[in-house]
Parts: C-alpha cells; structure tokens; sequence
C-alpha cells in the first residue's frame, strides 16, 4: 500500500512541476533550451538522470548476476572515462558554438557547421530511432510495476506515458529538466541506499568471501563471478565470445554520453562556462558514485535469490535481480523509494527523448520545408511531444518480429552515428557536408547489417563497428575533397 | 577476485580522482 502512494505522490509532483514550468516558458527557447539559463545543478543531474534509465539500474545492475564482477568493472570504468570525457571535451566547445550560431537543437548545428543535408540526416535517425528505443524503457517500467506492483502491464505504460507527455508537453524543457534534478536524486539516493543496505545485511566483506562459495549456473562454483572471460549468456559461452562481447557491450554502452543529442543538448541549454566548468567537477563523481554501487549488486544475487526463488526466471531475464533483491533487502516502506527510483529512471530517460524527437522533428524537418512562425512552431512541438510519447506505447504493448530487431539496433544506431558528427562540429577546421552525411549513413547501414547477419555470431555491440565504419567513411570523404582542392 | 577485475576497480576509483584533480585545474583556467 505504501509503495502506491509514495507512487503517486511522485507522479503528482511531476504533473505540478509541468504546471508551474508551463507558466515560465514564453517562447521557443524557453520550450527548447529553457532559455539557456539552466545552472550547474539542474544541468549535471539531469545528465545524470537522463543517461541513468531503467536500462542501467535494471539491466546494469541485474547482468551481474549473469556475468560477474567482470561486467560491473569494466562497466563502471567505462562509465567514469566517457564522462570525465564528455564533461571536458564535448561541454565547453559544444556551449560555446551553439550560443555562437544560434542553433536550439544538436543536428541544427549540424546544419550551421555543415549544411541542411546532415541536418536532416541526424533529425531523421532521432525520429525513427528514438521512437522505437523508447519501446524498449517503456517496456522496462512496465514490467517492472506489474512485478512490483501487480499493476496490469498495458496500464502501467499507459500511466508512464501519460504524465511524461502532460509534463513534458505543457512544461518544455525547463519541466524536463526540473523533474530530472528530483528523478536523479532519487535514482542517486536509491542506488548507493540499495548497494550499502546489501552489503551489510549480507555481513560486509564476509559476503565477498560467502560468494565464493555458492553453486551458480553451468555447473559451476561463485569462484567464477571474480574471474574475467569465464561467465556470460550461454550461447556466448558457447562461441567462446566471453571477452569480446563484455568489452564491446560496455563501452558501447558508456561512450554513449559523448554524443547522445538527448544528453549533449544540456550543455547547450547551460547558463554560462561557469555552468560547465562547475558541472565538470560534479557529474563525473555522481556517475561513478552510481556506477560503482549499481552495477555491483547482481553479483550478489547468488546470495539471496536461490533462497527464495527458481533462479532460472532471473537468468532468463536479469532485470528481475535489482528489484527482487530490493523487496528482500530493504524493509517494507524502503521498497517505495527504490520503486520510485526506478520508475523515475524511466520517466526521466523518456521525457528527453521524446523532448528531443519532437524538437527535432518541428525544428530540424519542418522548419526546413514549410515556414512556421514562433508560435505555430511552439504549438506544434507540444502537440508533437504527445504523439511521439505514446506512439512507442502502442508498439510496447506487443512488440512483433522487425519491430524488436530496430529496438534491438536503435541504441547503436544513435550512438555510432552521431559521435563523428559532435566532434567534426566541434573540432574539425573545415567541415565538410558529404563527409558528415557519408558517416552518418554509413553508421546507420553498418549497425543494421552488423546486427542482422553478424552480432550472433561474434557477439561484437554493433556500436563498435558502426563507430568504426562511420569514422573510416568520414577520412576517406575528406582525404577525396583535399585530393580535389 | 582475480587480478584484472580488481585492477579495473581500482583504475575506475583513480580514474575518478583524476578526473576530479584534472576538472578543478580545467575549471579554474576556463573561469
């Protein structure tokens, strides 16, 4: 009961957030950007809260339980590198050039920096992608009320999608970011209270030792969760892909913060270099704080799960170890916390997706085929933020065959394509329309071909070859135009 | 734990007081 209504309270917040941001968003900049005024808090945790989704407190956290330590360290050091990264060689430039050229969205300084071409490339992958690979967070926290709560599935996302678009449609940007600062507080506060709780329920370092000493799957002894290259999915094991696939899945998923529009657009949004540089200190520390205690719980789900339940559901799907070890270790009134961290996590991920898409959409497409004054722009975009939240409601509910193999590659395909581009606009001296545009096609077509014929079989995150070949299609354009000037 | 696990632990802590040392240096020359 008490996990409903601190539930509901929250959600309620977030529609009065929306309400009160509504009345503060005079404009376009206001809904796009919130003036660029936001400060160094509300900047750095909505980063924070934006990267964080369900994926990673539920997936990152819950494939320990699979893959052992190895998966939590090698993720967490990807997570600290790429944002100490992003906070240093993407915010400062990428502030400063947006204000420069007046751009309100990332591919809008695609088109100032190269021309229309990139710019509607990179709006037209935000579209179609970011729609499907909100599929899959919706499915997140879906799955998650009905296991937790015993909400019926189809309600759950319909209740999640329904106050993101009241919030994000009526508030813009400024609610999108407000709402991120609480949702990444919570999500902040439930990791490490879910992580320390864990640890000393199950004796502190004698838990470590405990570990050792458990019967986990394939026959196999706890000793194997501390070593590297030994556990993953079977059919990984089988390819003897083990250190392949735990490499390339962790670093796709970190570098991600480099270039993500959703996440890159705060730094445009930042007040000041003051903004930066102050975020610069903090966000990487919250990152690895997070990283640090999140991604190390699964492990320890040998401890507790066998006790209680048939281990076969949790390593057929390891979203299930966060919230189950949860419920076992937190005492009753606790478990609303962490609940609502993860529904949080969820929201705060979907609204700057869909904040994103819809700008895209109005800003990056239309605004290039039809002339739309400020205000029909500003109507268009809240109208747009609805349809695009609950479209990818409709495809949750029973997602069929090509349907999950695009949710599958959408996240690939947002991060090899746009991390050419981000630094070509930020750093390249002259740059070049068909160089961009050829890498960021190439990204597209190398992650979906590499994802259909080859991912099975080499287990390699088609992010890394999609990076790879967006790169090479980015040298080869450019080494042809000096051969021609 | 093996060696490589505890050592990426342990690189993943350093690297985020570096990080920490380098965005003060960073911060203060930007501001």
């Amino acid at each position: 009961m008490i996990e409903e209504a601190v539930l509901v309270a929250y959600l309620a917040l977030m529609v009065i957030i929306g309400i009160y941001e509504y009345r503060r968003t005079r404009g376009l900049l206001d809904f796009y950007l919130a003036g660029r005024r936001l400060g160094t808090l509300l900047v750095s945790f909505s980063f924070f809260a934006t990267y964080f989704s369900t994926a990673a407190f539920l997936g990152g956290g819950g494939f320990g339980f699979i893959a052992g330590f190895q998966w939590s360290a090698f993720l967490t050091f990807f997570h600290v590198l790429f944002a100490i990264l992003a906070w240093m060689i993407i915010a400062p430039p990428m502030r400063r050039i947006a204000e420069e050229v007046g751009a309100l969205t990332i591919p809008e300084i695609f088109a100032k920096r190269f021309g229309k071409l990139s710019q509607l490339i990179a709006a037209g992958v935000i579209v179609f992608f970011f729609e499907l690979y909100m599929v899959s967070i919706y499915k997140g926290a879906g799955n998650l009320l009905q296991v937790m709560l015993g909400i019926d599935y189809v309600a759950a996302l319909v209740v999640t999608a329904a106050i993101v678009t009241i919030y994000t449609a009526i508030g813009g940007f400024r609610a999108v970011v407000v709402t991120d600062l609480i949702q990444g507080l919570l999500i902040l506060i439930g990791g490490v209270a879910l992580f320390a709780t864990l640890l000393i329920s199950l004796g502190g370092v004698e838990a470590i030792e405990n570990l050792r000493h458990v019967q986990i799957f394939a026959g196999m002894s706890g000793e194997a969760l501390f070593e590297f290259g030994k556990l993953a999915p079977p059919p990984i094991m089988k390819a003897g892909a083990v250190i392949p696939f735990i490499l390339s899945l962790t670093f796709a998923i970190s570098i991600a913060q480099l270039a993500s529009p959703q996440l890159v657009v705060r730094f445009v949004a930042a007040g000041d270099e003051r903004v930066i540089a102050h975020g610069m200190i903090l966000t990487p520390l919250i990152i690895g704080i997070f990283a640090i205690c999140v991604f190390s719980i699964g492990p320890f789900g040998w401890l507790i799960i066998p006790k209680y339940a048939d281990v076969k559901d949790f390593l057929k799907n390891p979203d299930l170890v966060v919230p189950f070890i949860a419920m076992k270790t937190f005492p009753a009134g606790v478990n609303a916390l962490l609940l609502t961290a993860i529904v949080a996590a969820a929201m705060s991920t979907v609204n700057s997706l869909v904040h994103v898409t819809a700008t895209s959409f109005v800003r990056d497409i239309l605004q290039n085929v039809s002339e739309l004054s400020e205000n029909a722009a500003l109507r268009l975009t809240r109208f747009m933020v609805s349809v695009f939240a609950l479209l990818p409601v409709i495809f949750a509910v029973k997602p069929f065959g090509v349907i999950v193999e695009i949710v599958g590659l959408s996240f690939s395909v947002i991060t090899a394509t746009f991390l050419i581009p981000v630094l070509a606009a930020l750093y390249a001296k002259k740059p070049s329309s068909a160089a961009i545009s050829a890498s960021m096609i190439t990204a597209v077509v190398t992650c979906a071909v590499w994802y259909r014929y080859f991912f099975r079989t080499y287990f390699i995150y088609p992010v890394i070859p999609g990076l790879v070949a967006s790169a090479i299609a980015y040298g080869v354009f450019r080494l042809l135009e000096r051969s021609r000037e | 734990m093996t060696l490589i696990i505890a050592a990426v632990y342990a690189a993943s802590i350093a690297l985020m007081v570096f990080g920490f040392a380098a965005a003060l240096v960073k911060a203060r020359r930007m501001l």
